[in-house]
């Protein structure tokens, strides 16, 4: 056994020599989960328990993305083997699910991998052994730092650009700009990111206020009553949406009807309405959200009508989740394509890296993934829901920024490049 | 001040819904001697049962009817199925066969009805009262949730005290042997016990979901909150896991009204363990139970 | 009483034991694959808090519903002098994890002995709500102390990697990450027009469904029968339709696989060259001597003999006979001038002192310590794997551990290729594993080991 690991080691070695000086590399000696016939993908999210509500369809669109793409040839004429395990939310599983991908799926890369502790679990071995990350599901913007993790890729802009974005908004927007403001967020990575964005920003708070996501059943009452006391206007939510929900329901009980501003990643109308039932729409109105995709109401636009139809096609419901998942097993379909015939680990990263300008995808700011610069998605645009509960767009412009601990998002113009034929790689 | 009442008021309606899973837990004791960490995953899934009809039917009083009786039956089937073998077993034994219900409940509910929560029409509307030109967090629902649970306090209180079914079950409880003695249908009792508990739990889970939401998972914060409030409240005693269910609410309230949010378990920690130093039997324990 | 030259030899006999079982293991350890390496790494370190749990839970006869917490603490202390520490302080020697491990055996024993006192009057459920409220509320106070516990994010450690590693200094590297992503966010904005200064914007400027290029010719849009395989143009999709039927649209063609014969198709991702390689260190293959798996098996594997070989000692020696006496009957015990109370708190830091040892193996293996990772979900499966292996002994303990860690990978594929939803099968293992439990205590109420003995007591007296 150990005799062939330092057979597979010099022969890794000598790759990397020869990759050094601009030879072509034949794939037969290389990476793990990649045949002439097949590319093994793993993944782990919840898709059982409490955390799963909503995001377990993330994995089940990227499948049914695969399924087509498979159905259609494949990549290269290889066929994607997706491979989603289910992690609990519980880090410890996160890893034990994480083992079994690498060491006895043999995948060839990650990709959608969920959570903020969850992945701190299985980061550094990923890394360790050159495997592709790709779009980890998580706003933290720790994982974003290509020097710690070249091969971690994020796709979701962080919770600090998000906090960013809202800062630009509001200070440029005089009705809101005026008003009292307050911040309520999650305790974990949305808070710690988000404050730090905020305080970046040179945003500054009337009151601070957060809640454990364990004991969102019990409710948010003192929350809302401390927040409704202080004479908030304008209240900065930062949580989960089941959390959004219960704080909109606990708000109208008590008769505390500030304006909203909620994360991106807390507002997916469908739980939402799935939760409040009727009174959902009336609660949501006016609540500005921001958001780095096209809107998924936005039937007219070609990424949205496509991706609805595959989704629909293949009996998943529409929504946030869905239209996410397709959406970036769509980008990486196209980098593993890029990654050309002679497909490597190594390449696919390339791909990544050199190509992250030219992916078509339905977001509406740049993806800036770079041989120096691992931010994923770069900024957001600002919604606001209307009284059928549908998030337009606000503005025309996008606010971008970096997670860097100063500096605050600027303003941009983004045009979307179209998707590639029916929506193959 | 207003705003002290505010917190109370908030306080006290999450706080009635830990006392009435805490009264279940201490039903279940009464007859059996078993903490059944089940409880909250009986009550999600009866409550599963009452939204599918009041969903069918538009009616809130048939979904809680319904809700009930799925509740005592749920209560028959585990202890007839499960716990009448684990009845010899220590607390450690009966903790792990109750939790292993618990987890399969939980995914039974999440293969029939999935894994995204739920809305739950309230029968009464659930907005604060305006009172003195003043939104109050208090509503006609919360009021009702806390008549159900006084009402409910009251007539088990009777129960057990007035009647003779009562006092058959609590002899059984408390020492089957000379119960049976005593010419008691032992085993009788304790699946009445059970279904008591699976009812009273039923109406938990019905009386809370239009304030929470519904979901496979929902409850289980509450179990551990409902767990605490009736060890605390002496497990014996119905009027002990109502107060302190109540007190337990409230303490929530203040400490994340006042303070931080994740202090709150911290608090609740402190309070527990500075009750049962005091008192190892509970508050409202019989005192000393035993030498040592 | 023993003479004491008995009980020493009892220990001469215990240490080879131990050592033939550390040989044992470690030459498993390397001939095995590494994904069973983790799986030892993970039951050794489940063992060795389990050993505490045989003790506490079944000698002692105290249940805990906490040990996770306990296994918090020593998991914690191990992060937080293992990322500050340079030297071990008063004594001054260079800093390496052993003392770490150490240090957190030691943080467990003093919060060991702060529960043990509280919980030494306590009985029953009474007991389990104690310690219920610790597994729930020692965690919370690490999300008070963001600075050095980490908050409720949590801390995240390194693998000790050798030379040539592509771990970096963190904080050099978050420098150089911010400047570069400063620097690649104004390029992508190079590219892209940049923004009017006033916040009114033109409307021409307004995305609309037209401005999205490439991609408008109708034949290039997906359609419900893309998906489904169905050529018929306008066709409705039906279930069928999906789950695959056998038309001839279904099948591949050359069209489908490269896009050929459509003039709107977009370019083609342009495939980089090789040598646009970079941003990967060079130290990042994997050391061919270095198996991660491996290492964490043996560092698993060590703490677990030096805890199993002090358990068993304990157990059999003149302590384990005490804490059998108290839990049978506490009254005769102290007749016998035995403190029952001064039992229980013993019980209780011996049992805290394996569940840190164990949280701090467990910190090193998951290179993380946070409240998510040691919450009610860790302290409930300690109880299970100790109710299953069976209570009262180390044995038991040890196979509690190996079903702990072999029963959810087992039952994880239940569902296999059936063709149910993945609603019904991605819960059906959690539900089988609830089953199981509820079965085994029903069915073994003394766990595998009380199983074991039952039949080996039937073979004995059949002869």
């Amino acid at each position: 056994m150990k005799k062939k690991l330092i057979v597979k080691g010099l022969a890794a070695t000598a790759a990397v020599a020869v990759g050094a000086v601009g030879l072509a590399v034949p794939s037969q000696a290389a990476d793990p989960g990649v045949s002439k016939t097949q590319i093994v993908i793993g993944s782990t999210s919840p898709q059982t328990g409490p955390a799963s509500a909503g995001y377990l369809y993330i994995p089940q669109a990227a499948q049914a993305y695969f399924d087509y793409v498979n159905k259609n040839g494949g990549i290269n004429g290889r066929q994607i083997k997706f491979v989603a395990k289910d992690d609990m939310y519980n880090p410890a599983t996160t890893q034990a699910q994480t083992s079994t991908l690498l060491l006895s799926d043999k995948i060839f890369a990650m990709y959608g991998a969920f959570g903020t502790d969850q992945h701190a679990t299985v980061i550094d071995t990923l890394n360790q052994r050159n495997v592709p990350d790709v779009f980890i599901n998580t706003g933290a913007s720790q994982f974003g730092n290509v020097k710690k993790y070249p091969t971690t890729i994020p796709y979701l802009p962080s919770y600090a650009v998000e906090a960013k974005a809202m800062a630009y908004y509001i200070t440029n927007t005089p009705e809101l700009n005026s008003l009292k403001r307050c911040f309520m967020y999650q305790e974990g990575d949305f808070g710690i990111d988000a404050s730090n964005g905020f305080k970046a920003a040179g945003m500054d708070f009337t009151t601070t206020t957060s809640f454990a996501a364990t004991n969102i059943a019990a409710g948010f009452a003192s929350q809302v009553i401390k927040m409704k006391t202080a004479g908030c206007q304008l209240v900065t939510f930062f949580g989960i949406t089941q959390a959004t929900a219960a704080l909109l329901a606990t708000s109208a009980k008590v008769g505390f009807a500030p304006t909203w501003m909620v994360t991106s990643v807390g507002s997916e109308p469908t739980i939402i309405k799935g939760i409040l039932g009727a009174a959902a729409t009336k609660l949501m109105n006016k609540m500005y959200t921001p958001s780095f995709l096209t809107p998924i109401t936005d039937i007219g636009n070609p990424y949205v009508a496509q991706m609805k139809t595959l989704v629909e096609a293949s009996g998943l419901p529409w929504n946030f989740y869905t239209y996410y998942g397709v959406n970036t097993a769509y980008v990486l379909a196209q980098a593993l394509k890029a990654a050309g015939p002679d497909l490597t680990r190594k390449g696919l990263l390339n791909a990544l890296q050199t190509n992250s300008a030219n992916f078509r995808s339905a977001a509406s700011v740049p993806l800036v993934v770079t041989t120096t610069s691992h931010q994923g998605l770069t900024g957001y645009w600002m919604g606001q829901y209307d009284t059928a509960g549908t998030l337009g767009r606000l503005t025309d412009y996008v606010m971008l920024a970096t997670s860097a601990p100063t500096g605050g998002a600027k303003k941009a113009m983004y045009k979307q490049v179209g998707p590639t034929k029916k929506l193959l790689p | 001040m207003t705003t002290f009442i505010d917190y109370l008021l908030g306080g006290f309606s999450s706080g009635a819904v830990i006392a009435l899973f805490a009264l279940a837990l201490v039903l279940v004791w009464r007859s059996t001697r078993i903490v059944n960490f089940a409880q909250v995953g009986q009550a999600m899934f009866t409550t599963f049962i009452a939204l599918a009809v009041q969903v069918a039917t538009g009616s809130w009083i048939l979904a809680l009817l319904a809700g009930l009786a799925a509740g005592a039956i749920l209560g028959l089937i585990v202890y007839a199925l499960v716990l009448r073998p684990v009845q010899r077993l220590d607390t450690s034994g009966s903790i792990i066969a109750t939790f292993g219900v618990l987890i399969s409940l939980q995914a039974l509910a999440s293969m029939i009805w999935g894994g995204d929560p739920k809305s739950f029409a309230p029968p009464v509307a659930n907005d604060g009262l305006e009172i003195a030109g003043r939104i109050w967090p208090i509503s006609w629902y919360d009021i009702l949730v806390y008549v159900v649970t006084a009402v409910l306090v009251v007539a088990l209180t009777l129960l057990f005290t007035r009647t003779s079914l009562g006092l058959s079950m609590r002899a059984s409880a408390f020492n089957p042997e000379v119960a049976k003695l005593s010419g008691i249908r032992v085993n009788r009792m304790l699946a009445f016990g059970w279904a008591l508990a699976g009812v009273v739990g039923a109406v938990a889970g019905v009386l809370i979901a239009p304030t929470a939401s519904l979901s496979p998972n929902s409850f289980d914060i509450l179990l551990i909150f409902a767990f605490t409030a009736a060890v605390v409240g002496g497990l014996d005693s119905l009027i002990g896991a109502v107060a302190f269910g109540v007190g337990t609410g409230l303490v929530l309230a203040l400490v994340t009204g006042y303070g931080e949010a994740g202090d709150a378990p911290i608090v609740v920690l402190i309070l527990l363990a500075i009750t049962l130093v005091v008192r190892p039997g509970g508050a409202f324990g019989r005192g000393k139970s035993r030498a040592v | 009483m023993m003479p004491s030259w008995l009980r020493n030899s009892r220990l001469l006999v215990h240490a080879p034991l131990f050592i033939a079982i550390w040989l044992l293991l470690s030459r498993l350890n390397v001939i095995v694959e590494p994904l069973m390496s983790y799986y030892i790494a993970l039951a050794a370190m489940y063992a060795t808090a389990m050993f505490g749990m045989v003790i506490l839970v079944g000698l002692s006869g105290q249940v805990s519903l906490g040990n996770g917490a306990l296994m918090a603490v020593g998991g914690y202390v191990f992060a937080v002098t293992s990322l500050n520490w340079q030297t071990v302080p008063i004594l001054g020697m260079q800093w390496n994890a052993v003392w770490s491990v150490i240090f957190a055996g030691l943080g467990g024993v003093i919060a060991g002995l702060i529960i043990g006192m509280l919980a030494a009057r306590l009985r029953g459920p009474y007991l389990a709500g104690l310690t219920l409220g610790i597994a729930v509320g020692l965690p919370s106070i690490a999300a008070r102390f963001p600075g050095i516990l980490g908050g409720s994010q949590g801390l995240m450690l390194t693998v000790p990697y050798p030379e040539g590693g592509y771990a970096v200094d963190s904080a050099a590297a978050a420098d150089a990450a911010v400047a570069s992503d400063a620097a690649a966010l104004d390029q992508a904005l190079s590219g892209a027009s940049a923004a009017p200064s006033d916040s009114a914007s033109s409307s021409s400027d307004m995305l609309t469904p037209s401005d999205v290029t490439g991609s408008t010719a109708p034949g290039d849009m997906l359609t419900p029968s893309d998906v489904t395989g169905s050529t018929a143009p306008g066709d409705m999709l039906t279930p069928s339709d999906v789950t695959g039927s056998t038309a001839p649209g279904d099948m591949l063609t050359v069209d489908d696989v490269t896009g050929a014969g459509s003039t709107a198709s977009a370019d083609p991702v342009p495939v980089p060259s090789a040598s646009a390689i970079s941003a990967t260190p060079s130290g990042t293959v994997t050391d061919a001597g270095f198996v991660l798996e491996q290492w964490q098996a043996s560092v698993s594997i060590a703490v677990a003999c030096i805890a199993g070989f002090v358990a068993l000692n304990l157990v059999r020696g003149r302590q384990g006979r005490v804490w059998k006496a108290v839990r049978d009957d506490p009254i005769a015990a102290a007749l016998a001038g035995i403190s029952p109370a001064a039992s229980k708190v013993s019980a209780f830091v011996v049992s805290s002192l394996f569940a840190a040892l164990a949280g701090a193996v467990f910190a090193q293996i998951l290179t993380y310590v946070g409240p998510g990772a040691y919450g009610v979900a860790l302290s409930l499966s300690l109880l299970v794997g100790v109710v299953l292996g069976g209570r009262g002994s180390l044995v038991g303990a040890v196979i509690g551990a190996v079903l702990l860690v072999g029963l959810p990978a087992a039952v994880s594929n239940l569902a296999g290729e059936r063709g149910w939803s993945d609603q019904v099968t991605n819960n059906l293992p959690t539900f089988v594993y609830g089953l199981l439990l509820v079965v085994v205590v029903l069915i073994a109420p003394g766990g595998v080991m009380g199983l074991l003995s039952s039949a080996w007591r039937r073979l004995a007296t059949r002869r």
